[in-house]
């Protein structure tokens, strides 16, 4: 980090605060997404116990599925990260961004998408679960909601880009700050990956769901989604990697070793996040064993990263705990800030993430993948990933957002950090319950208390998911109590409180090699290795369009 | 100046690829010395000649002895049963009700190359208790392999969600 851009302070200028109301109300969509997704968990978690919330037809459990996977990992991780990233890239260049119109309009393109979506979903017109596979046809609006959201995340790549290149002229030969690079390169990886649904959009189901073409080539579809779908993945946990690698170590009194290492971590998934994609489609017809082999070997590839950080981040927080006097093998985890509810939910997010990555090796290692396809297992796997270490790090981060945005103190420490352990303790007995019953074969997308088959195998997992659910949702439900009273309060927040240190390094960006900074570079290297995964696979598959399009809902 | 990396964090790479080099190995054992297999590439097919039953084996399904001693199971999905040639009285876990599904009847010890497609959306195909685990998709042809030693009565679910009665959807394989 350089000397003028340790980290997040309040405004400077009015066009900053200008910029940063906007972000606010972009970080709020998202909590109303959070709000609404959890809501429906609470449904799916009653579920496992037996109560069928979904009987009474208000909406069906299949309705209440789309509006949870669609606003958590849609809605909150997109509108989340539009907010933070482009806050931290506004305090790594210390300058607003370039310009004020284009962060209005992402935040307005992220609310348009969020009522067009929202409507038809509601509505039950649009009862085709997050992943919406032709030929379930849905309603255009959702499609177009959709779309809306991921041009929302492009603007906001246009807007940091632009910034930087200003940057550059002012600061020649130096490299982009770290914050701001971390962001750039999340989003131009995130960019690049979602040409894939943006296809699938606009040659396909746009035109498909307003009659204008009748029928499409399901596996074409398919196979568009996941080339994005895989991707999607660091989109959601990168922006929070960011917080991982810059605020909590800092917070632990740690410093970092290598500002390089970590560049070349973030280069690493702009490399690899893409193309991996098939290894969603192993059990799919119609695609070579030896494109899934490839693709599952390159997915190998992507775990490196997650690795290299797991042991600088380790390293980072060894190093604060020891020297706040922590001693022994382990000892010295007590000495971690166990008081700071911000600190602490992201530690935890990264111990559920250490399950979480090791539960997504098993899913892709190929013929593995035959036992937990489509089972439990998946949910059990992705609520530790985005629904853990994404979605609890974003709810710690929030005791430090908010009250950055607004001022305002947070409401209470005490109850903050509760919400956190409670959380976690959760999401480990629902996951585990999760899991159990994936091996067991259960499949996911299960309405179990409406469900003609069942084994006697799953009674324990099923119990293990509702407790474990349920805890999750109390702590859900803690989280926007203590966001309301904050939000209420009417003490205000120290600048200390307003502020957002972030870690220092042994080695700063001084001792980078500028290479890493060519971005224009490493971005030409991504697209030629998505093209070389994925030209063979679509000429491999061929095309053919001959489904019309079904509304079995 | 260089790239700084500790020596320590070196090591620690060079064991992570180790470790997912041995991984890799694993994998390769299970396909080249257990034969577990995916799916791959089989053929295309237009799903609205499977609809209208004009497009063979699909036009027949149901458990076929070929003449080496091995047998086809030609199976189609649709929104929300199986096709398996075959019906059987089940008593639904849902309702409590008897209901009428799709059965295939296995001799034990066959190996079973089934066969299977969708007349319309995407569906799953999962038989519980084995590694039988496939999409089915418009438009082509999924084809998988397994050998049923023991007897026994296996549900085969529907694992990809088709509609509102997607958790309807099964039917059973009863080995016997
Ligand atoms: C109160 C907390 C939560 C509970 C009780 C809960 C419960 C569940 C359950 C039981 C399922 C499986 C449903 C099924 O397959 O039939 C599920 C699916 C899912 N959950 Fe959660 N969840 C919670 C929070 C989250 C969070 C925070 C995220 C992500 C940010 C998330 C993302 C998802 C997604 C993407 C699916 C898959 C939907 C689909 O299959 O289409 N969940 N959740
Ligand atoms: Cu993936
Ligand atoms: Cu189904």
């Amino acid at each position: 980090m350089s000397a003028e851009a340790i980290g997040i302070q309040p405004p400077r200028t009015g066009e900053e605060q200008t910029q940063r109301t906007w972000l606010k109300w972009h970080l709020y969509l998202g909590y109303i997404g959070l709000a609404i997704g959890g809501l429906m968990g609470i449904g799916q978690a009653l579920d496992r116990l037996g109560i069928d919330v979904y009987g009474t037809a208000v909406m069906n459990y299949f309705q209440g599925l789309t509006l949870h996977g669609v606003t958590l990992v849609i809605v909150f991780t997109f509108t989340f990260s539009n907010s933070w990233v482009a806050l931290a890239a506004i305090r790594a260049f210390d300058r607003p961004l370039v310009n004020t119109r284009l962060v209005i309009a992402s935040t307005l393109l992220s609310a348009a998408g969020v009522v067009l979506a929202a409507i038809p979903m509601l509505l039950g017109n649009a009862t085709v679960l997050f992943t919406m596979y032709a030929p379930l046809q849905a309603s255009f609006f959702f499609y177009l909601g959709a779309t809306l959201l991921v041009i929302g995340t492009w603007v906001t790549l246009a807007a940091m880009l632009l910034t930087r290149r200003e940057w550059k002229a002012d600061n020649p030969g130096r490299a982009t700050p770290l914050a701001a690079y971390m962001g750039i390169v999340t989003y131009i990886m995130w960019s690049m990956a979602s040409v894939g649904i943006a296809i699938e959009m606009l040659a396909f189901l746009l035109p498909w769901s307003l009659g204008l073409i009748d029928t499409v080539d399901p596996l074409t579809t398919r196979t568009l989604f996941w080339m994005s779908g895989h991707p999607i993945v660091y989109f959601w946990l990168l922006p929070v990697y960011i917080s991982w690698y810059l605020v909590v170590p800092q917070r632990a009194g740690g410093r970092l070793f290598s500002d390089g290492v970590v560049r070349v971590v973030f280069l690493m998934f702009l490399l690899l996040s893409t193309p991996v994609g098939l290894h969603h489609q192993f059990t799919d017809p119609g695609i070579h064993q030896g494109l899934k082999f490839a693709h599952g070997l390159m997915t190998f590839g992507v775990f490196l990263p997650s690795m290299i950080t797991a042991f600088t981040l380790m390293a980072g927080l060894e190093d604060g705990a020891r020297r706040r006097g922590g001693t022994g093998l382990v000892g010295w985890i007590r000495k971690l800030p166990w008081g700071d509810p911000v600190a602490t939910g992201q530690l935890l997010a990264m111990l559920g993430f250490m399950l979480g990555g090791i539960s997504g090796l098993i899913k892709a290692s190929y013929t593995l993948n035959l036992v937990v396809h489509n089972t439990a297992f998946v949910p059990g796997h992705f609520h530790l990933t985005v629904g853990t270490a994404v979605t609890l790090s974003i709810m710690a981060l929030t005791y430090w957002l908010v009250p950055h945005f607004t001022g305002k103190a947070l409401w209470n420490r005490k109850a903050a950090l509760a919400q956190v352990w409670i959380y976690f303790v959760g999401v480990l007995i629902f996951s585990r319950g999760q899991i159990a019953n994936g091996i067991e074969g259960q499949p996911r997308r299960l309405h179990a208390s409406g469900a003609s088959f069942g084994s006697e195998a799953w009674a324990l997992g099923d119990l293990m998911t509702g407790v474990g659910g349920l805890l999750m949702s109390v702590a859900g439900v803690l989280f926007f109590v203590i966001l309301g009273q904050t939000l209420r309060s009417k003490q205000t927040a120290t600048l200390e409180e307003q502020t957002l240190e972030f870690s220092e390094f042994v080695h700063d960006d001084r001792s980078s090699p500028a290479v890493l900074d060519r971005l224009g570079l490493w971005t030409a290297a991504a697209a030629l290795l998505v093209l070389a995964a994925y030209i063979p696979a679509f000429i491999q598959q061929g095309f053919d369009p001959t489904s019309p399009g079904f509304t079995f809902f | 100046m260089g790239l700084q990396i500790e020596k320590v964090e070196k090591r620690f790479v060079w064991a992570t690829i180790g470790a997912l080099a041995l991984g890799v190995v694993a994998i390769g054992y299970s396909v080249t010395e257990m034969g577990v297999h995916l799916p791959g590439h089989d053929h295309r097919i237009d799903p609205m000649q499977v609809v209208r039953g004009e497009a063979a084996p699909f036009d027949e399904p149901g458990l076929h002895e070929l003449e080496d001693g091995t047998y086809e199971a030609v199976i189609v999905a649709q929104a929300f049963s199986f096709e398996t040639g075959e019906t059987m009285t089940v008593e639904d876990a849902a309702t409590g009700a008897d209901r009428e599904i799709g059965v295939l009847r296995i001799p034990r010890g066959a190996t079973v190359d089934i066969v299977a497609t969708s007349r319309d959306v995407l569906h799953g195909m999962k038989i519980l208790g084995t590694n039988v685990n496939v999409m089915l998709i418009p438009g082509h042809v999924t084809r998988v392999t397994h050998t049923f030693d023991a007897p026994a009565e296996l549900q085969l679910l529907c694992t990809e969600y088709c509609g509102l009665g997607h958790n309807q959807m099964f039917a059973m394989v009863v080995v016997e």
